[in-house]
C-alpha cells in the first residue's frame, strides 16, 4: 500500500514535469534597420558652347543682340529667337551684332541618379549667368537668359519646372539658353579670339 | 518489483524534460531590413511597411531608394508537432546615438500568429513591419543608419 503510493507520487511528478512544457516561451531578439540618404547624385559633363561669334556690344544704351542655343538636341543650330528674360533686356538692337561665325555648338548633360524610382524632382533653372573674359578685364560680357533643360532619357521632352526618374531612379537632360550681348552702357568692346566664360549652376531637389 | 518501476518512471521523466529545455535554439538567419529611404519631409508622419513577401509600400513623405527586406527566423530542436504563439512587444523606438536626430519608431511586426514545429523539432518564420517617421519637422541625419531591436515571444 505504501509502495503504491510512492508510485502515485512520482506519477504527479511526472505530470507536472510535462505540464510545465506547455508553459514554456522563448524570446527571439531582431535587429531591424534602415539607412537614411536624402542625397542626390547629380553630376554634370560637358559644357555650354555657342561656337564661334562675331560680336558687337551697343555702348549706347540698353540695347543687345541675341542667338539662343535651343535645349532639343535635334536643333542643330542657333537661333534668332529669345524668351521674355532676353527681350525684356534686349529691348532693341541698336548698334549691337551677334553672328554665328563657326565652331560646334555644344550643351552640357545633366545626369540624376541614386533616388527612389519614379521620383519627381524639382529642376532650379539659373536666370541669368554673366560670361566674361578672363583675359580681358574690361571687356564687354556676355548674358546667358531664358535657360532651358530637355529631357534625353526615359520619355523625352522639355523640362519644365520638374523632371521625374526612371524606375532605376536615373533620368538625363540637357541644357539650352539664350546669349545677348552686353546691353549696359559699356566702356569698351569684344575682344578677339579668347573664351568668355561663366559658371552656370543647376539645382535638382526632392519636393 | 514496485521499486524498479519507480526508478523507470523517474528516469522516463529526467529523459523526457530535460533535452528540450537545453536544446531549443533559434537562428536569425536574416535580420529586418527596411532598406535605404529618403524623408523628403518629416512635417508629418510617414510610413514604410515591409511585407512578409518581400514588397515594400511607403505613405506619404518617405521615398525607398532602395527596397529592405523581412527577417527570417530559424527554429530548431524544439519540441516536435508543436504549436508556438509568437507576441512582439511593439512599437519599439530607434536608439540613435547622436544627439539631435529624430528617431524612427516600429509600430507593427508583420508575422504569423502561430506557427508548429514539424517531425525534426524545426520551424521558419518571416517577420515583416511597419516603421514610422516621428512627423514632428525634426531631421534625420543623412547616410546614417539606424537600429531598432526588437523582441518576439515564442510561448507554447
Amino acid at each position: 500500500m505504501k509502495k503504491r503510493s510512492q508510485i502515485t507520487q512520482a506519477a504527479v511528478l511526472a505530470v507536472a514535469g510535462l505540464s510545465s512544457l506547455t508553459a514554456m516561451a522563448e524570446t527571439a531578439t531582431v535587429s531591424a534597420t534602415v539607412t537614411v540618404d536624402n542625397s542626390i547624385d547629380f553630376t554634370a559633363t560637358g559644357t555650354m558652347n555657342f561656337g564661334t561669334l562675331r560680336a558687337k556690344a551697343d555702348n549706347t544704351g540698353t540695347n543687345c543682340a541675341y542667338l539662343t542655343l535651343v535645349a532639343n538636341p535635334a536643333t542643330t543650330t542657333l537661333q534668332s529667337t529669345a524668351g521674355a528674360n532676353t527681350t525684356a533686356n534686349c529691348g532693341n538692337t541698336g548698334g549691337s551684332t551677334l553672328q554665328a561665325v563657326g565652331g560646334t555648338i555644344a550643351r552640357p548633360t545633366f545626369t540624376i541618379g541614386g533616388v527612389a524610382g519614379f521620383t519627381t524632382l524639382a529642376v532650379t533653372l539659373p536666370t541669368e549667368v554673366e560670361l566674361t573674359a578672363a583675359l580681358a578685364p574690361g571687356a564687354a560680357s556676355f548674358y546667358l537668359r531664358d535657360f532651358t533643360a530637355y529631357k534625353t532619357s526615359g520619355t523625352p521632352g522639355a523640362v519644365t519646372s520638374t523632371v521625374q526618374v526612371d524606375g532605376t531612379g536615373a533620368a538625363t537632360f540637357v541644357l539650352g539658353a539664350t546669349l545677348a550681348t552686353d546691353g549696359e552702357a559699356s566702356t569698351s568692346g569684344y575682344e578677339d579670339s579668347i573664351p568668355y566664360s561663366g559658371d552656370i549652376e543647376v539645382e535638382v531637389a526632392y519636393q | 518489483m514496485c521499486k524498479g518501476t519507480l526508478v523507470k518512471l523517474y528516469l522516463f521523466t529526467l529523459v523526457f524534460f530535460c533535452p528540450i529545455a537545453a536544446k531549443a535554439n533559434i537562428d536569425i538567419v536574416q535580420q529586418l531590413s527596411f532598406g535605404k529611404l529618403a524623408i523628403v519631409s518629416n512635417a508629418s508622419v510617414s510610413t514604410t511597411t515591409m511585407r512578409r513577401n518581400g514588397t515594400q509600400l511607403s505613405t506619404n513623405k518617405i521615398l525607398i531608394v532602395e527596397q529592405g527586406r523581412p527577417a527570417l527566423i530559424q527554429l530548431t530542436d524544439f519540441p516536435i508537432y508543436t504549436t508556438m504563439t509568437l507576441t512582439a512587444n511593439t512599437p519599439v523606438t530607434s536608439s540613435m546615438a547622436y544627439g539631435g536626430a529624430e528617431q524612427f519608431t516600429v509600430t507593427a511586426l508583420e508575422m504569423a500568429s502561430t506557427i508548429k514545429t514539424d517531425n525534426l523539432g524545426q520551424a521558419n518564420f518571416l517577420v515583416g513591419g511597419t516603421l514610422a517617421t516621428s512627423g514632428n519637422g525634426g531631421s534625420y541625419f543623412n547616410n546614417a543608419t539606424y537600429d531598432i531591436y526588437i523582441d518576439i515571444e515564442l510561448s507554447y
